[in-house]
């Protein structure tokens, strides 16, 4: 989401990693509305400020901290399958993130999951401009979720005991951020005649040939505003929006097996997507890119050098990097268990020397996964991540963890979820590139050197936002692996390209990446969909997750395992050739 | 295998068409591709059938006084039934001591005929269905050669007439504005009343559109209209139990909707019941003289009875089979008959909901005499046959996207001796006397009901009532009641029915089973029961609300 209005007014905490270590006092006090303030906020304001002043339990304490935000606009679901709509639903939305936290910030109950009850919930909002049915249902609202952070304060209490008192606090002093100036416009309702247009033609080029047997276009837009209320005097307001149009295709190969591919398109709304010729030329280069594996020979095993292209690449690093980057720790739980400590490191070596990575939100504002405050309410700093090849900071959000205490703007979340840090706009730097050519000769000479003459040119990954195939989960909250090529080939000494299928990654962690011995210019800046490290990353689904943005470099990578698997039942009953030009193979 | 029978009268969408294109013909060019390719295969193919369900929805919804802008959505299903084998065996045989499922494609289909979108759906999923289905039919040889024999051999599958029925589309006319504005009206009233803390009205319009093609030659494309009206309030009583009402009104054409004051009335009743509700005391486990109402007696009848002579039951061995073996047996008073009549449009001036031309097999519906003065005579039926009923009566139905089962449609108790309601009420109270209870009970609401049906399970039933009331044999006024639940087994409840109404009540709603959600009316007089059981109900524990609900809108700046 881009913020569009100026935040002023940072006090007791903000960027200051000093101010924000110290537990403060509770503020609890709200920021004072403009006279034209919206009806949705105007609503929010009125409950959390009942809620403040009122919700105590006889026995318990009361909230030290409330939040609410919501989030209103319009949303486009479209899906269109074989170049005909079978879905499509244009709706507005809005709804509520409501939070009730007790205790302190020494030791705060949202600090806490033991699949109990919570303190935060997410609450669908009654639409139109009606203040009393918006109240009546946040009235409700933050009565549950009062209640709810006093047995989560319980069971967190209840789980501490007997336990040493943990060193910091569980929640860093919110900044006290004020939105100046006139608050974003609600946008025009939207129409899904756009996207349904978009995604007809998509899955109609995609089908190059009738192996193709489906093209599902699933097409996603967003447009709308959100705003923050907290009792820390905190009020921000933001706008914006994305759209997310993917195309995934499986094609029937004459041996039975199946193969899959796909492309994305993310941009701001639909005038920013590239013009649609365009889209349905890489539509069908993805199509004669599935029909040429119908020739393509299972690559049984691989163990060797490793290029990876364009797609792949930011695949690679987003896979393999956000993790390592992302500095939340998971969240405290009952039990006997250890506490699990951040999957990210710092001081921990996962790129060659001469490396870096950092994430500039303020540096590209222009970038789709760039914002002006996170969820928290935070605005966004420029991080330098990894120097050197090794860690030395990570992304945070208001949740602290023992060596890094103040937030560095990055605390984003679907939906309910728990606020954690993740990457927005992020620059993977190498030492050297060259020319891609080059790499592509220092690939064949290190094949050779390990006895084939060839090297794996992997060109596309399955998305780890859609990803339903292929992940080598090592476990852990914290999933290690890759997801599997959907478009891959073989280069060899004399400049053939032969396409290769059925391969599935084997063994791959965060020290592949060490193993990078040569980059070259990549595509430049590309956003993806995702969401915060975990194993939610795999889920978000063809259109969910939130936009980040990716600079990275092709890479060859010295050593990978892949193993390779084919074949399946095939077909009794063909389809007739129904793409021009083509003529189904096996078809009767 | 163990079956939960819900009946729920939540609004559970589904129904017909706007500018819909037929999809007949491309579904005729699909059967023509595959056929011959099938043709060829070792595993003779049987039986094949498309079925496109088209859905169009509208929803117009308020929600504590807002009303949101009206839902317009379409899509449609595509149901590939094929069957390799033989009438005798084929692919659906059940595999006995086996979890292992029959195999559906994915029905996803285009809304619209755009291309060979629907065409290739067809065909690559008739594909799909019919490898997976010969692979079945594999363990299904080996699984009866493992196992003992059957105790009913009956053929698996059975023919039928070749239909074409072609009815043109009922599209729905209404003033939406008109009602955008009724709605709205409602929510804000129920919103305003005292002790209702969330709340919603509703009008859903609900039109389905079918096109049935069979390989035998069947051509069907009809389709059903539903309508439904509905207001819901809830509150948080002082003992924390979570209490609902629910009333609607169900429809098939838009004429047939309540009018302006029938609508106010059906809402006040939703806020009155509810403020009384609250007020209620919470009724014991008892055991007592019953009367069951309308709408409740309908309820009682379709999940203790209608789901126990649905065919496929009988010939299941899971199943508890409570009547498989009684055909031309006593099951109930001599007094009661029972008939389920898929072919009733209305009842008692009620639209019906499970009022249907053809099943979802292309077998025109059949009223079916279940019970006739008590003695049993038959079971509803679908193609699968059982032993001693060899063909379908016309009760295949299912959800698009679930096989086929035989299930209910209109089910209709009839007495052939009753008595005014006010005589069924004193002989309630005489039998509390007779058996020196201090009270009995009326049961004359209720929002929904299951049923096990397994052997794994007790064969018992719960039936959950909104409003029950409590009648003294004194003479004080009858007393509203809550947090209880009517639960019993099935044959033992049967045997103390003692008396029937002169008056009728019909509910109209939605039942699920392993077919899924199919729509379904019931209609019985009322009953006296000479004893009942009823249990505490689940309920909630939280604290209501700490804080008063706002009633006053706040200017900008932060007053309360």
């Amino acid at each position: 989401m881009t913020t569009l209005l100026l935040l002023a007014c940072l006090a007791f905490a903000g960027d200051d990693a000093t101010a924000a270590s110290a537990a403060p006092p509770s503020v609890r006090a709200l920021p004072t509305l403009p006279a034209d303030a919206p009806v949705m906020e105007r609503a929010l304001h009125a409950e959390l400020s009942r809620a403040l002043d009122g919700l105590k339990l006889p026995e318990a304490p009361a909230p030290f901290l409330m939040t609410a935000s919501a989030t209103e606009g319009y949303t486009v679901n479209v899906l269109a399958r074989n170049g005909a709509i079978v879905r499509s639903d244009a709706a507005p939305m809005r709804n509520a993130r409501l939070e009730s936290h007790i205790g302190s910030y020494q030791s705060d109950s949202a600090a806490f999951d033991d699949f109990g009850p919570s303190g935060q919930l997410l609450r669908r909002l009654p639409l139109g401009e009606d203040e009393l049915a918006l109240r009546r249902t946040l009235w409700l609202g933050f009565d549950a979720a009062y209640k709810g952070s006093v047995e989560q304060h319980a069971a967190k209490n209840a789980a501490r005991r007997g336990k040493p008192a943990p060193k910091g606090p569980d929640l860093l002093g919110g900044p006290v951020v004020q939105t100046t100036g006139a608050v974003p416009a609600m946008p025009a309702p939207l129409s899904s005649e756009a996207l349904e247009r978009v995604a007809t033609r998509l899955s109609r080029a995609a089908r190059v040939d009738p192996r193709i047997e489906i093209a599902d276009v699933d097409a996603f837009r967003w447009t709308g505003r959100r705003v923050l209320l907290a009792s820390e005097q905190t009020r921000t307001w933001s706008s914006g929006g994305w759209t997310v149009v993917r195309l995934t295709a499986v094609a029937r190969l004459p041996d039975g097996s199946q193969v899959f591919d796909e492309r994305a398109w993310i941009a701001r709304d639909e005038a920013a997507l590239p013009a649609i010729e365009v889209m349905e030329e890489e539509a069908r280069t993805m199509g004669r890119a599935m029909v040429a594996l119908t020739k393509a020979s299972v690559e049984e095993n691989w163990l060797g050098p490793v290029v990876f292209e364009g797609q792949a690449a930011v695949e690679l690093f987003s896979q393999l990097l956000v993790p390592e980057i992302s500095g939340t720790p998971p969240a405290e739980s009952g039990g006997d268990g250890p506490v699990m400590p951040p999957s990210s490191r710092i001081g921990r070596r996962v790129l060659p020397d001469g490396w870096s990575v950092r994430d500039d939100v303020p540096g590209h504002p222009e970038a789709l996964g760039a914002y002006q405050t996170d969820h928290d309410g935070v605005a966004p700093r420029a991080v330098d991540l990894i120097e050197d090849g090794v860690v030395r900071d990570v992304l945070m959000s208001r949740l602290p963890r023992a060596d890094r205490q103040a937030s560095t703007g990055h605390a984003r979340a679907i939906g309910g979820a728990r606020r954690e840090a993740m990457p927005a706009v992020v620059e993977v730097t190498p030492p050297t590139t060259m020319a891609h050519t080059r790499l592509e000769r220092q690939a064949l000479k290190r094949a050779r050197e390990v006895g084939h003459d060839r090297v794996l040119v992997v060109t596309h990954l399955s998305p780890a936002a859609n990803d339903g195939i292929g992940l080598s989960v090592t476990g852990g909250d914290t999933p290690a692996g890759l997801t599997s090529p959907t478009e891959a080939h073989m280069l060899y000494r004399d400049g053939r390209r032969v396409p290769v299928r059925g391969l599935h990654f084997s063994g791959v962690d965060r020290r592949t990446l060490r193993d990078i011995v040569a980059t070259s210019p990549g595509e430049g800046w590309t956003t993806v969909m995702d969401s915060t490290a975990g194993p939610g990353r795999y889920l978000v689904g063809p259109t969910g997750g939130l936009p980040v943005t990716w600079n990275v470099p092709n890479v060859l990578v010295a050593e990978m395992e892949l193993l390779g698997s084919g074949g399946g039942e095939p077909r009794v009953v063909h389809l007739a050739a129904t793409a021009a030009g083509s003529t189904a193979a096996g078809t009767k | 295998m163990l079956h939960a029978l819900s009946l729920l009268l939540a609004f559970h969408g589904s129904a017909l068409a706007a500018p819909s294109e037929d999809p007949l013909p491309t579904l005729q060019r699909a059967m023509d591709h595959v056929l011959p390719a099938l043709a060829t295969q070792q595993d003779p193919l049987l039986h094949l059938a498309y079925t496109v369900t088209e859905h169009r929805t509208r929803n117009l919804t308020a929600r504590e006084g807002a009303l949101a802008p009206l839902r317009d959505q379409r899509d449609r299903t595509l149901d590939i039934d094929l069957r390799v084998g033989d009438m005798k065996v084929d692919n659906t045989h059940k595999l006995r001591d086996s979890w292992s499922g029959s195999y559906r494609a994915d029905g996803t289909s285009p809304r619209d005929e755009a291309g060979d979108a629907l065409f290739d759906l067809a065909v690559l999923g008739t594909d799909d269905t019919f490898r997976a289905a010969r692979k079945r039919l594999v363990e299904v040889r080996a699984n009866d050669q493992v196992k003992v024999a059957r105790e009913d051999d009956s053929d698996d599958f059975s023919p039928t007439p070749v239909v074409t029925h072609l009815a043109p589309p009922a599209p729905v006319e209404l003033d939406l504005k008109s009602w955008e504005a009724r709605v709205q009206r409602a929510s804000t009233r129920i919103a305003a009343a005292e002790h209702v803390h969330q709340s919603g009205v509703e009008l859903a319009i609900d039109e389905e559109r079918r096109w049935l093609l069979t390989r035998d030659g069947t051509r069907i494309a009809d389709g059903r209209t539903r309508l439904r009206v509905s207001a819901w309030a809830e509150t948080t009583a002082d003992d924390g139990m979570r209490l609902q009402t629910y009333d609607y009104v169900d429809v098939a054409v838009g004429e047939h909707l309540p009018d302006e004051a029938a609508f106010d009335a059906l809402v006040d009743g939703v806020v009155r019941n509810l403020q009384a509700l609250r007020r209620a005391p919470i009724v014991d486990p008892f055991e007592g003289p019953a009367i069951l109402r309308g709408r409740a007696a309908s309820v009682f009848f379709h999940e203790i009875f209608g789901h126990r002579i649905e065919g496929h039951r009988q010939k299941d061995e899971d199943e508890g089979q409570t009547f498989t073996k009684r055909v031309g047996l006593p099951v109930l008073p001599d007094f009661l008959s029972v008939v389920d009549d898929p072919t009733l449009a209305s009842l008692a001036g009620r639209d019906l909901n499970g009022n249907y031309a053809y099943d979802d097999e292309g077998v025109a519906a059949q009223r079916v005499t279940l019970v006739d003065k008590g003695v049993l005579r038959g079971f509803l039926m679908s193609r699968a046959p059982i032993k001693g009923f060899g063909t379908s009566n016309g009760h295949g139905r299912r959800e698009p996207g679930n096989d086929v089962v035989p299930r209910q449609g209109n089910l209709i108790v009839e007495a052939s001796r009753t008595v005014p309601y006010a005589k069924l009420r004193e002989q309630l109270v005489a039998e509390v006397k007779r058996q020196g209870k201090p009270f009995g009970l009326v049961f004359d609401d209720i929002s929904g009901g299951f049923t096990f049906t397994g052997r794994s399970t007790p064969n018992a039933f719960a039936v959950q009532p909104v409003t029950v009331w409590r009648v003294f044999p004194d003479g004080r006024p009858d007393e509203l009641v809550r947090g209880v639940d009517l639960i019993g087994t099935p044959l033992t409840t049967f045997g103390r029915i003692l008396a029937a109404g002169d008056d009728r009540d019909v509910f109209n709603g939605m039942c699920g089973a392993e077919s899924g959600w199919v729509p379904v009316s019931g209609s019985s007089p009322s009953l006296l029961v000479q004893s009942v059981e009823v249990q505490r109900t689940e309920k909630g524990n939280d604290r209501p609300p700490l804080l008063a609900p706002p009633v006053t809108v706040v200017t900008a700046g932060g007053a309360k």
